[in-house]
């Protein structure tokens, strides 16, 4: 086994082992953040509640059942089939940039593009279906939603 | 009103033509998107929801309404020709769907599912008329104690029958609760969770939290999958069941039709947990149990009357009492909330033409999805053999131009990738998405009733104790929790992993 494919295995099989105590540790850190950002707020008291009462109580609420699940969690993560981090990559990569994409040069090239690198790169597909599709969608899905329903998306 | 004015004034309604279009539309759509694996009804509202930003209340929730059931449809089609669930509560149809058409009997198997699912949808919209009323009634006299008992029970409840640990589950009620309290609060005004943000000021929409957990979560997950090429479809020969079929279905399907209907009503009883739950019963009956899973008629027959049963009668809670009983209808309450219409008791009476023409259109749409799926099978069939590596970024261009109309925003579209990619981390680690919606849904209703009816009680909390009715919601509920526990249970230990539902 390549030095690469022992430290993919290794660490695969540390998220297996602990795919609870991992998910519990982020949870942990996102309950902490929220009862960070409650707990400045004003309590009042229960028969004059104030706005900071209901965030906090809930924030305690998930730390202890986080703590819970660190402690009691056994589940293993959903195992990914092998050559799939690409496709997750590149899928990512496209929902991030797509909003991006579109404020600078409109809908239909920001869609034309996403379609064409999803369907060529993740999908597969040869160049001339992956062309087909980026321009058919494109269009197709903005006639639908700006002409058909009205709604405000500009073109370019 | 009496009932029979209602439904004659949801008719009137129903029938327009405008109203027609919509709910045809929606059952066509519903069935299309169904037919997606992986996309479940919840991931279907939210990309399609959009779609009803132009149109009134009514018009939205009809045609809304006829994408949840024909998308509990067309999920079935994948299941029964090839194996693959289109969501989790069609994970059940595939055990003896896919053998009889493994058998050359698929043409039957996809008539059983239409007509039964027609039976049970039937049944269900007759208890609707007669009970929703008759809840809405009792609901009006309910106050705040009585509704915080009732929102935490359901999302307790919900939470409590999730697939997966119950743990989790309630870990994520805990965070849809905090992610509905980012923004202004109602009573005080003042700002909070907002992390200096001032866009978050504004809260977080409805709309790009289901896209993104749903919609957007779902395609990176299948992302990791190798996605299907087209499939090799045989041709559907004879759609309607045989007489041997009728006579081995027709008491299944009377009796899942009623026991859909009560698991329907309660909070996450619909979907999968009544086709299961009706699957067990079924094959418990039997007198010949060695046949399920081999391509049971009766087994597949009680598993689809319940699933659309259990999808009508979920409506009943929503439009009495203002709470969703699942995440699909979650989200049609943040439709209707969006038109200024306040799903509850007082709905009726206040808004009696969205009330009786919702229930009017699901008659409506329930005979459609028979007349489309019996004659259209062959094209829906067809559509399988578009390959979902040319699919799925299609649901990712129409997911981003439905979240970004909702308010013009780039924003919303952010805020929808990032749940996305939260959606998907809580799949990979087991988490079950539901409770999240619910409780964003939930939150305010249990916040503001509870504030309430602590000024009602001058913080006193045995106001929830000392009320009849809170008393005999809380025994009630508890023996709903024991049962849905038990039976959860027993789902877990017999049914196949990865049924989260959507």
């Amino acid at each position: 086994m390549t030095a690469k494919k022992q430290r993919a295995f290794t660490t695969r099989m540390f998220v297996l082992r602990r795919g609870d105590k991992i998910s519990a540790t982020a949870a942990l850190v996102v309950f902490g953040a929220f009862l960070a950002a409650s707990i400045g707020l004003e309590f009042g008291t229960l028969a004059s509640a104030g706005p900071g009462l209901w965030p906090t109580s809930i924030a305690v609420l998930g730390l202890v059942f986080a703590g819970l699940l660190f402690a009691l969690g056994r589940d293993t993560p959903v195992l990914a089939e092998d050559q799939s981090g690409k496709r997750l990559l590149l899928t990512m990569a496209v929902l991030v940039l797509y909003a991006p994409t579109y404020s600078l040069v409109g809908f239909i090239p920001a869609s034309a593009l996403a379609l064409l690198v999803l369907v060529r790169f993740s999908g597969g597909f040869g160049w001339v279906t992956s062309l087909l599709s980026a321009a058919i969608g494109s269009i197709g899905v903005y006639a639908i939603f700006s002409i058909g329903l009205n709604l405000p998306i500009d073109a370019f | 009103m009496d009932v029979l004015n209602g439904l004659s004034t949801g008719f009137e309604v129903a029938l327009q033509p405008e109203n027609l279009l919509y709910v045809t539309l929606g059952v066509l759509l519903g069935t299309l998107i169904g037919l997606l694996p992986g996309l479940g009804p919840t991931a279907a509202i939210a990309v399609l929801l959009p779609i009803t930003f132009a149109m009134d209340a009514t018009s939205a929730i009809i045609m809304l309404a006829g994408i949840y059931y024909g998308c509990m449809y067309g999920g079935r089609i994948p299941a029964i020709l090839l194996n693959v669930p289109g969501d989790a509560s069609s994970v059940i149809t595939t055990l003896d769907g896919y053998p009889m058409a493994q058998r050359g009997r698929a043409g039957p198997a996809l008539g059983i599912t239409a007509i039964g699912s027609f039976i049970g949808g039937s049944v269900a919209l007759l208890g609707l008329t007669i009970f929703a009323p008759i809840v809405a009634g009792w609901a009006s006299r309910i106050g705040p104690p009585e509704t915080v008992v009732l929102a935490v029970a359901g999302l307790l409840l919900a939470s409590l029958i999730a697939s997966g640990s119950r743990i989790k589950a309630i870990m994520m009620a805990a965070f849809g609760l905090l992610i509905a309290a980012i923004g202004i609060d109602n009573i005080s005004g003042q700002q909070r969770l907002t992390f200096g943000s001032f866009e978050l000021s504004n809260g977080i929409d409805i709309i790009p939290l289901a896209v993104g957990l749903f919609g957007l979560g779902e395609v990176l997950y299948l992302a990791e999958k190798k996605l299907r090429g087209s499939e090799t479809l045989g041709k559907i020969k004879g759609i309607l069941p045989s007489k041997e079929d009728w006579k081995i279905t027709r008491v299944p399907i009377l009796r899942s039709s009623v026991l859909g209907f009560f698991l329907g009503i309660m909070p996450g009883g619909g979907g999968a947990l009544s086709s299961i739950v009706s699957y067990g019963v079924q094959k418990r009956l039997s007198k010949q149990p060695e046949r399920f899973g081999k391509g049971a008629q009766d087994g597949l027959a009680a598993t689809e009357t319940a699933d659309n049963a259990s999808s009508n009668s979920a409506f009943i809670p929503l439009l009495t009492l203002g709470l969703p009983p699942n995440s699909v209808l979650a989200l049609l309450f943040g439709v209707l909330m969006m038109h200024n219409v306040t799903p509850g008791p007082s709905l009726i009476e206040d808004h009696p033409e969205v009330f009786w023409g919702i229930i009017a259109s699901m008659y409506i749409g329930n005979v459609l999805l028979l007349l489309f799926n019996l004659p259209l099978i062959g094209v829906f069939v067809q559509l399988l053999r578009i390959p979902t590596g040319i699919m799925f970024p299609f649901v990712i261009v129409i997911a981003f131009c439905g979240v970004y109309s909702a308010n013009n925003r780039l924003f919303d579209v952010y805020v929808a990738v990032v749940f996305g990619i939260i959606g998907y981390l809580l799949k990979k680690f087991r988490f079950d998405m539901t409770p999240v919606i619910l409780a964003f849904i939930l939150g305010p209703v249990i916040e503001t009733g509870f504030r309430r009816a602590m000024v009602m009680s001058d913080g006193s909390m045995t106001i929830f104790f000392e009320r009849p009715g809170t008393i005999i919601m809380m025994i009630a509920i508890a023996c709903i929790a024991t049962f849905m526990v038990f039976a959860t249970s027993r789902r877990q230990k017999s049914a196949p992993a990865d049924s989260t539902d959507r």
